[in-house]
């Protein structure tokens, strides 16, 4: 039995127009499928539903994600992953009229290294995503990159 | 998270930072964690900031 606490952290400069942010309240709920296939290999899968709770109630998006990992490295420390995910979302404003889902596909590539700094485990990812979507008042379809860093710190609470 | 490409007027997208706490159970087979997430997101036309603070709840099980 183990317990962690987790800090993560994934900052990237603010922007300019960072004036008057909308505050609002979510609920996420994840179910995260694990299939190790072998020492090196693994299959992920995760169902994510994530909704609104404030400042109103509303469902928010609804996203799949199917990855396979790589473990390389003498101590395995490092994984590259691939992975596709699929999305439908609704509004970013719940307490807005009703919109059709906008849905995203989204192919991506990741690379993560875990390292031991005395109790703490540490880690870091880079994933790279191709974001395939459109726009809510528009029909046709977008593309745009997306790159997302996250630094991680896990230290156990309880081990036997 | 930083991203470029059509319809987006900024490269900076969102920015999260979360804690959590973790309980394995079943000889580590299955897992409960409850994350509070704090997440600073700018929409796709930059038009609009939003201050998300999210409570989530994930089930992992290891599948053999």
């Amino acid at each position: 039995m183990q317990r962690f606490i987790l800090i993560i952290l994934l900052l990237a400069p603010l922007p300019a127009a960072a004036q008057n942010p909308l505050p609002q309240t979510l609920y996420w709920a994840r179910l995260y499928l694990r299939w190790q296939q072998n020492p090196r290999w693994t299959l992920h899968y995760e169902l994510d539903n994530r909704q609104f709770l404030a400042p109103a109630y509303g469902q928010h998006q609804l996203i799949s994600h199917l990855h396979i990992h790589r473990h390389f490295g003498a101590r395995k420390q490092w994984e590259a992953w691939a992975g596709i995910s699929a999305s439908i979302a609704n509004r970013q404003k719940p307490d807005e009229a009703p919109a059709p889902f906008r849905p995203e596909l989204r192919p991506w590539q990741a690379l993560s290294l875990q390292q031991t700094a005395g109790p703490l485990r540490i880690g870091h990812r880079l994933r790279w995503e191709q974001r395939f979507f459109n726009l809510f008042d528009e029909r046709e379809n977008r593309f745009a990159f997306r790159v997302r860093y996250a630094l991680t710190a896990q230290y156990p609470l309880n081990k036997h | 998270m930083l991203q470029w490409g059509e319809g987006q007027a900024q490269a900076f997208d969102q920015n999260r930072l979360w804690g959590g706490l973790e309980y394995q159970f079943l000889k580590a087979h299955t897992n409960v964690e409850l994350q509070y997430m704090w997440i600073y997101q700018l929409n796709a036309g930059g038009t609009s900031t939003y201050n998300r603070r999210v409570l989530r709840l994930t089930v992992l099980q290891n599948v053999r």
